[in-house]
């Protein structure tokens, strides 16, 4: 790292808050320099000193409790009665059936078996697992190619204090380039301009675009529970979205196949119960033309299209957040910019992508808002540059030197001919080693991203660009460990070991598991190579040190020949 | 076996039931949250209602099988929360108005001398009279990060992007500093 550490990215480390590399990365310029760790401590004591100010000064300052506190008990056991569990009939409760020990200790037996025989029978659920589960499903279920047409069909119930229920139902269509909604009642046009109003004109009535756009659109942490064969996610609403008159988002999902076949929206004025009658993937020459032409939309020749009886829903082009994601990507890629720890990237379902650039240079910038600031569904966010930002200095490595050199610190300064020489050739294996590493996080970034299994989200030309990124990584990891293998060669002929000969390529693994194990060797490397040239908390010996950097080099450089 | 201990007292003396279990937690941290409500400009008998009531709140999720990881940092989230709706609702809502020169404080330490313990507790009451001095948001993120929770956790409730919520993190911290000199 050629400068130093912004206080954002000390505070970020003091916080576990970067990312692996650029906690990698902090942590390594740490070892090596004074100014940061110094920077890094007062840091530490301003920190304790708001802690103590906090606990020993304002909290108590403050004005007390007006009332004694009552007991809870009360409030949790009337919030048992309000929704009983189902063993909770099993087993009467309440004093007049424990007249005796015998019933007494029998209850609580029947009791301990029942919660025995639910705890193994039913473990818990959570509800983001929940989610996931169905985004990848249900996504699976509803892509569509440019020869089919996913279609839905629901019943929509509408409750509302004002009037009495009443039920309609709603046929829908998506095609690659657009969706169509169509109602002869104007509950469904009623109810897609709530999806407009989320930005989800695009969207299948129960999809995971809209589930997810919902669920965010609620502002709260879902909850999730079993509910005979199904699971229940609920999610009260607060802050944004009650503001929006969104109180309460329910979901049933079938655990059997993860799919959701109801979303509850719950508003201010009235609530729609939105259930799935039938819902798949036809072809094309299936879909009625009248539908076609809004899921084909031609540009007009002339004047104005006429709307078709009892249609209610114009069509709207469709995002697929994955390839916008892998595009924006791609982009970063061509600058070298996905090396650059800085850059978060967050899908924000239904249509955008969002890109959080943190500290980076002027001349960054200018160039990511050249090449991000117009593209269609892109949110480019430049977080303020660091106000303590230093100017930027040289690496230095502080070699093990001390006032008396152990004996094999001398063996090591005789190979090199000068402490200056060593720190030389110390900052170029380094230097090779930190590059190697960014590109084997960012392929395991990738592989993160789009595990094998949600890589077929993914259009042709967003899989090519992936298979591009991967490829340059590849290529990049195999130079490098090579560059390494070579350089570090002599300096372990020397003390006795000499290496094998360069690995040749071999059969190939898949990417996602060669960037796993790739990373895991070049970190052993580098901490080796830290240990034995530059300051480092558990320094090694020559002796020690030597075999392991053999072993690990050669696995290195067998795993990136065959990326 | 010892028969003097009734069988329901062996049978469910292993581990707390729900109830007891939040309870327990309401017992020791109801003054917390309470305190980090009315600091957070919510009127004392508000605070003290939404204290109880986030308490009920973490029991529902519970018995739901709501997975979480820190109760604690579940609490001041659902906390947070109230105070930005309160906030939204009440837009010129301030902080609560503490008097620091006053402000008693027992340090409990072992401070060499009273000459030493004095320097402490003044340098303590300028930084948190600083503190009261920052905005309501980064004020908030200083409070959610001393209960433990994660930058993301912090913007969720304010209803910024983490690096927004860094941001007011890091500057919080420069003000303290640079205000309590």
């Amino acid at each position: 790292m050629s400068k130093h550490l912004s206080q954002e990215q000390l505070l970020r480390h003091l916080d576990g808050e970067l990312s692996p590399f650029a906690g990698w990365k902090a942590a390594s310029h740490l070892k090596t320099c004074w100014a940061c760790q110094v920077e890094l401590d007062h840091l530490k004591e301003r920190i304790a000193a708001i802690v103590d100010a906090q606990s020993l000064v304002s909290g108590p300052a403050l004005p007390p409790p007006p009332r004694p506190w009552a007991r809870l008990e009360p409030r949790l056991e009337r919030a048992s009665a309000e929704a009983v569990p189902a063993w909770r009939g099993i087993v009467p409760l309440g004093g007049k059936y424990f007249k005796s020990a015998l019933a007494l200790s029998g209850a609580a037996l029947a009791l301990a078996v029942v919660g025995v025989s639910l705890w193994f029978s039913a473990p818990p659920v959570f509800a983001k697992d929940v989610l996931a589960r169905v985004t990848t499903a249900d996504g699976k279920r509803l892509a569509v190619t440019n020869r089919h047409v996913a279609r839905q069909r629901v019943r929509i119930v509408k409750t509302s204090r004002s009037a009495a229920a009443k039920t309609v139902r709603v046929a829908s269509w998506s095609s690659s380039k657009a969706t169509y909604w169509e109602s002869a009642e104007p509950v469904g046009a009623e109810l897609l301009e709530r999806y407009a109003s989320r930005g989800l004109r695009s969207a299948l009535p129960l999809s995971p675009t809209s589930m997810q756009a919902w669920v965010e659109a609620a502002g709260a942490e879902p909850s999730a529970a079993r509910d005979r064969g199904s699971i229940r996610v609920e999610v009260a609403s607060q802050g944004a979205g009650r503001a929006h008159g969104l109180e309460r988002v329910s979901l049933r999902i079938k655990e059997e196949d993860w799919h959701l076949d109801e979303m509850t929206l719950a508003f201010a004025d009235a609530t729609y119960q939105i259930t799935e009658e039938e819902s798949g993937v036809v072809a094309r020459e299936q879909v009625p033309a009248d539908v076609m032409a809004h899921l084909d939309p031609v540009e007009p020749a002339t004047g104005t299209t006429a709307a078709p009886e009892a249609v209610s829903i114009p069509a709207a082009s469709t995002v697929n957040l994955d390839d916008l994601e892998m595009g924006v990507r791609y982009d970063l890629h061509q600058i070298g910019a996905d090396l650059d720890e800085a850059i978060e990237i967050t899908p924000r379902p239904p249509d955008r992508i969002r890109v959080e650039a943190l500290q980076v240079s002027p001349k960054t910038r200018e160039r990511l808002t050249a090449l991000l600031g117009n593209k269609p569904g892109v949110h480019l966010d430049f977080a303020a540059p660091g106000s303590a930002a230093r100017t930027p200095t040289a690496t230095h490595i502080v070699t093990q030197a001390g006032g008396s050199p152990a004996p094999a610190d001398a063996r090591l300064v005789a190979y090199f001919g000068s402490a200056e020489a060593q720190e030389n050739y110390t900052r170029l294996v380094l230097e090779a080693s930190g590059t190697l590493l960014s590109h084997l996080y960012a392929m395991q970034e990738l592989a993160t991203r789009w595990p094998e299994d949600q890589g077929l989200r993914l259009s042709a030309s967003a899989r090519s660009q992936l298979d591009a990124m991967v490829r340059d990584h590849a290529l990049e990891v195999e130079k490098f460990a090579s560059g390494l293998h070579r350089e570090l060669a002599p300096l372990l002929e020397h003390f006795g070991l000499p290496m094998s000969e360069p690995a040749s390529a071999q059969a190939r693994v898949p990417w996602r598991e060669g960037a796993r194990t790739g990373l895991d060797a070049a970190l052993r490397v580098n901490r080796v190579l830290r240990s034995l040239l530059a300051t480092s908390d558990s320094p090694l010996t020559t002796e020690q040190a030597f075999p392991r950097l053999r072993q690990d080099l050669d696995d290195l450089q067998k795993i990136a020949v065959q990326l | 076996m010892d028969d003097s201990i009734p069988l329901q007292t062996k049978i469910t003396s292993g581990k707390p039931s729900l109830q007891e279990r939040v309870v327990s937690l309401y017992e020791s941290h109801r003054e917390g949250i309470y305190r980090f409500l009315v600091g957070h400009g919510l009127p004392p008998g508000e605070a003290q209602e939404v204290a109880q009531d986030v308490f009920v709140d973490l029991f529902n999720a519970l018995r739901k099988g709501t997975s979480i990881g820190s109760e604690q940092a579940w609490l001041y989230t659902v906390a947070g929360r109230a105070a930005v709706d309160y906030w939204r609702r009440n837009r010129f809502a301030g902080s609560a108005q503490i008097d620091f020169d006053s402000a008693a404080i027992d340090l409990r330490s072992s401070e060499p001398s009273p000459e030493v313990q004095a320097a402490t507790g003044e340098r303590l009451r300028r930084v948190a009279a600083a503190v009261a001095r920052l905005s309501k948001e980064q004020r908030m993120c200083i409070q959610l990060r001393m209960q433990g929770l994660r930058y993301r956790e912090i913007a969720s409730i304010l209803g910024v992007s983490t690096s927004t919520a860094a941001e007011w993190l890091v500057s919080a911290v420069g003000s303290v500093r640079r205000d309590s000199q």
